[in-house]
């Protein structure tokens, strides 16, 4: 009933013009590093952290407009280097910020994960742990979700008078993941030197979206990047790192400032790498020209896109922006499992059940026989996803909990009547990959076993999300 | 006995010693010979353009339209290894009469130079289109010309191939030892131009901003492929520049111009001197333009706030993307560097042809023929007539393409006829052994060369008027490519 109320809200406000509001930004930022050797979350086997490469922290965005003391409307957005936003995190914050922050509407916040598949597990029973010597996810995820509301409080409550500006580059960071081959099949990280290859499966949004935060006397304070490409890069390893947002955070800091805060946001990139598909002997040497690791070459496209912007959006910073926030709970139907599917899957979580080191894959493989019971029972449902869209100024923000195909991002921005569209994935929560066009090649990350919602959800979040971003633009 | 053993292995190291540097000797001491020239092919009279199907005549000059040439000569010694006369052109086809695969504009330069250039063997010339749609028309029959007043295309096609004897003859006689290297940069120019929709139909130039839309078809290239050629001096005097993506930004316009490639070489004389000499190649692209397909507002704004039009805009990014791979080229100049050059028709199955879209083709064509504004689309519609008829004749089931592949150190560069599908330059650059490899369109006649998935969707460039082959030569395309590359370096490693 809120969260109608909220959107009702909004859209009433639209209709009737909206006055001229301030607007107003706080920032902060957190590490959410571990002391402790903690499980490294996004592989099929268990990895125990063995070393710190880069930190991994989380940077909060708070907005609000106002008429005067009347706040029209808010957000507080949240990057963390996380791999995805485990059920529960979010609500665990929201709880946590609730008491603090009496003013402000927890449902107004969101947090977004980057990706990086070398940040801690953040839900129970992903793995079988080492008894001992090893932060638990459920110790790791209350300090966590401690620190993340540190910053939402913190953020909320240093808010002052801005501006804002915004921007569109490019980085050719994105690359699809996908190889398809004569016979219509399609692999993750397939061979791409083969006779029988065909080509890239899908799309690459070469894109990049930026928003830049202004104080008073037009200094830069925060920018938020949207890059359609899950920062993985360097993924593996026992390493704890923040993957290729640390070198773009700390380049940008060398260039603008020690104290800017960079949110690092990621686009629709569920089938995007950032690791070169062909031509690696070409990227190899380039790089090794440039003198640069790849981590490196991938921030220095990032910055360097981020900097052809700059300019540009120095010269239209805006003080007098809309901020409307409306945020939905969407109807997503659920993928259906076939019959070959299921049988397919219960042989295989047979073969995993009974080794404890296999316990990812045994989940995996045992979540679709679940979800063919609840189909056959009538009691699977349709998926409720907790939608946000936030209207800045010309820009509009979307976001979605999945590991959602370029294709989707590509339709919500050329439907969009938004300048710019910021479409950011693994947001609120997570519920796995959403594929279009690949579930005819199949392959990890397109199989039953990857999607929860497959392409018949994947165009109602995209129509959905399109209808609302629709209503916050109606005159 | 241990004597005679010290002497058999001194005698063995020694043998091995003094072959070795025969055979070092015999792969070593390759001399790199470079020369440049370009040529402005601007007419100054009105011309009709190609480009579309409506007739169009040009009566000024947005930007001018050159040729650029780069003559490079293997030597050691006296004894020449190996040739190759790149001329990149800022025009949109290379075709003379249109269906006709031999006796085109390639073959009438060979025929001008055979005289010009003894010692230079004129099948290791290249000649390509970089596909502005703001050139001038050089085949006869298409448009409905008037007589006055408007430069024909046969004349222009004389005057071109004046100009491009010219400036070849200058290019190779200008040849001199130097020095090359190679790098890669990136530029988001290129946007796969294919609108995909629910039904499985896609569109060139589909709207995207429909409930429709599924995401656009294929793939985009949006690497830069540099080569870079210095005098002894050090003296940067030629570049080539692949780029994805036809140009094509300034749309079909009624002014000359050379589109991106203007503003490219613009940039690029500003830092290097007029002289540089700047070849413009484009990669595999046929289903990819320079037109957003969306996100055309904020591209809109940007430019503005940036004070540049979509050409200029396009310039800055190539022009980006090739100082990025020159600062990095610099560092690993090479003067010993390998030159191959194979030269060799490959047939290509033609795309068959249908008795369905013969019977539709037919149609168009009787419905198009009274009207002489429309000639150039009842002929697009009566080849198809044709070639329906030849094939079941039993005749012309395969396309004769000549395939150049040249070899320059660690780089391939490999040309096709056609507008190239991007799917199938990605399968060629990940298929080949070289570090990097140069995929140049539009280096003979030929028509679109799509995608299964393409076809399978239909839509123009996909459809059977638009391609002489299909995606079965284009396989045979990629295989027959990917093949040679693999010879040259395998046999060079040998």
């Amino acid at each position: 009933m809120k969260i109608i109320t909220t959107c009702l809200f909004a859209i009433a406000l639209m209709v009737a013009g909206a006055p001229a509001a301030e607007l107003r930004i706080g920032t902060a930022t957190t590490s959410i590093t571990p002391d402790q050797p903690v499980a490294l979350d996004g592989h099929r086997g268990l990895r125990i952290s063995k070393k710190v490469e880069s930190p991994v922290t989380a940077t909060a965005l708070a907005l609000e407009s106002r008429d005067g003391e009347k706040t029209l409307d808010a957000a507080i957005i949240v990057s963390c280097d996380i791999v995805a936003i485990r059920q529960g995190i979010l609500e665990k914050v929201r709880e946590k910020v609730k008491p603090r922050l009496p003013d402000f509407d927890p449902a107004k916040l969101f947090l977004s994960a980057t990706h990086t598949h070398n940040a801690p597990v953040t839900l129970e029973g992903r793995y079988t742990l080492p008894e001992s010597g090893v932060m638990k996810p459920a110790e790791y995820a209350e300090f966590m979700t401690t620190r993340v509301a540190d910053i939402v409080v913190e953020s909320w409550q240093n808010r002052r008078a801005g501006k804002v500006s915004w921007a569109q580059g490019q980085a050719v960071v994105a690359q699809n993941r996908r190889a398809t081959y004569a016979d219509g099949t399609s692999k993750m990280y397939g061979a791409t030197n083969t006779a029988n290859f065909r080509g890239m499966e899908g799309y690459e949004d070469h894109n990049l979206d930026v928003l830049f935060f202004w104080d008073q006397q037009d200094h830069l304070i925060a920018t938020a990047i949207n890059v359609p490409c899950p920062a993985q890069e360097a993924e593996g390893g026992l390493l704890l790192h923040a993957d290729f947002w640390h070198p773009v955070r700390q380049m940008l800091r060398e260039r603008y400032g020690k104290e800017l805060f960079v949110l690092g946001w990621t686009g629709a990139g569920g089938d995007q790498t950032s690791r070169p598909q062909y031509g690696k002997a070409a990227d190899e040497r380039m790089r090794k020209l440039r003198g640069l690791t790849r981590l490196e070459e991938v921030a220095r496209r990032i910055v360097n896109g981020w900097e052809d912007t700059y300019e540009c959006a120095r010269k239209d910073i805006r003080s007098d922006v809309m901020l409307r926030h409306c945020v939905k709970q969407i109807e997503l139907p659920h993928r259906k499992v076939t019959e070959a599917e299921v049988a397919e899957a219960r042989k295989e979580a047979a073969k995993y059940a009974k080794d404890p080191a296999q316990l990812w894959n045994y989940r995996w493989n045992h979540g679709v026989v679940e979800r063919y019971e609840a189909q056959q029972a009538g009691t699977e449902g349709s998926y409720k996803m907790e939608l946000h869209v936030v209207r800045l100024g010309d820009v509009v923000i979307a976001t979605n909990e999945f590991e959602l195909f370029t294709d989707y991002g590509v339709q919500m921005k050329a439907r969009s009547p938004a300048v710019q569209t910021f479409v950011i994935q693994l947001a609120a929560s997570s519920y796995g990959y959403l594929p279009e066009r690949a579930v005819r090649g199949g392959s990890y990350s397109a199989v039953i076993q990857s999607s929860r919602v497959g392409p018949e959800g994947g165009q109602v979040l995209v129509d959905r999300t399109v209808e609302i971003i629709n209503t916050l633009w109606k005159k | 006995m241990r004597c005679c053993r010290e002497f058999t292995v001194f005698w063995l190291t020694a043998s091995a010693l003094a072959l070795l540097s025969v055979v070092g000797t015999a792969a070593a001491g390759a001399e790199l010979l470079i020369g440049a020239a370009r040529t402005s092919i601007t007419p100054d009279r009105p011309v009709a353009l190609i480009g579309s199907m409506h007739t169009r005549i040009a009566r000024s000059v947005h930007s001018p339209v050159t040729a650029t040439v780069l003559a490079l000569e293997s030597r050691r010694g006296e004894q020449v290894l190996d040739q190759a006369v790149f001329v990149s052109c800022d025009l949109a086809l290379l075709r003379g009469e249109p269906g006709i695969f031999r006796g085109g504009v390639i073959e009438k330069i060979r025929q001008r130079m055979r005289d010009r250039l003894p010692g230079f063997d004129t099948n290791k010339l290249i000649v390509s289109a970089t596909h502005t749609h703001s050139a001038p028309a050089m085949a006869e029959g298409e448009f409905d010309l008037p007589k006055d007043g408007v430069m024909q295309p046969a004349e222009y096609l004389d005057f071109l191939i004046t100009r491009l004897g010219e400036a070849i003859v200058k290019a190779w006689q200008s040849r001199a030892p130097g020095s090359a290297g190679w790098g890669l940069g990136h530029a988001v120019v290129g946007q796969n131009r294919r609108a995909a929709y629910a039904d499985g139909h896609a569109e060139m130039y589909g709207k995207t901003n429909r409930p429709e839309f599924r995401g656009l078809e294929g793939y985009e290239d949006h690497g830069v492929g540099v080569l870079l050629f210095w005098d002894r001096d050090q003296k940067l005097v030629a570049t080539a520049i692949d780029v994805a993506c036809p140009a094509q930004a300034m749309g079909t316009g009624l002014a000359i111009s050379a589109d991106y490639w203007h503003e490219v070489r613009r940039r690029l004389y500003a830092r290097h001197g007029e002289d540089l000499v700047v070849l413009g190649w484009i990669g595999a692209a046929g289903d990819q333009s320079p037109t957003l397909m969306y996100g055309r507002t904020a591209e809109d704004r940007m430019q503005r706030l940036r004070g540049l039009t979509r050409v200029e805009e396009i310039g800055r990014r190539i022009d980006q993307a090739w100082e990025e791979a020159y600062q990095a080229a610099c560092k690993d100049r090479r003067t010993d560097v390998l030159l191959a050059h194979k030269v060799q028709t490959i047939n290509l199955p033609m795309r068959k042809v249908t008795a369905e879209e013969s019977a539709q083709a037919q149609a168009q064509a009787s419905k198009l023929a009274k009207e002489p504004r429309y000639r150039l689309k009842m002929q697009w519609h009566q080849r198809v007539v044709d070639r329906y008829e030849e094939q079941q004749a039993g005749r012309a089931t395969s396309y004769p393409m000549e395939l150049h592949v040249v070899r320059i150190g660690d780089v391939a560069i490999a040309t096709n006829d056609f507008e190239l599908f991007t799917d199938y330059g990605i399968q060629i650059q990940a298929r080949s052994p070289a570090v990097q490899t140069f995929v140049i369109q539009l280096a003979g006649p030929g028509t679109y060369l799509p995608t299964e998935r393409a076809v399978r969707a239909g839509g123009y460039s996909a459809i059977v008027e638009n391609n002489l082959v299909g995606p079965e030569g284009g396989q045979v395309l990629v295989d027959r490519t990917v093949e040679v590359i693999n010879a040259m370096f395998n046999s060079a490693a040998q």
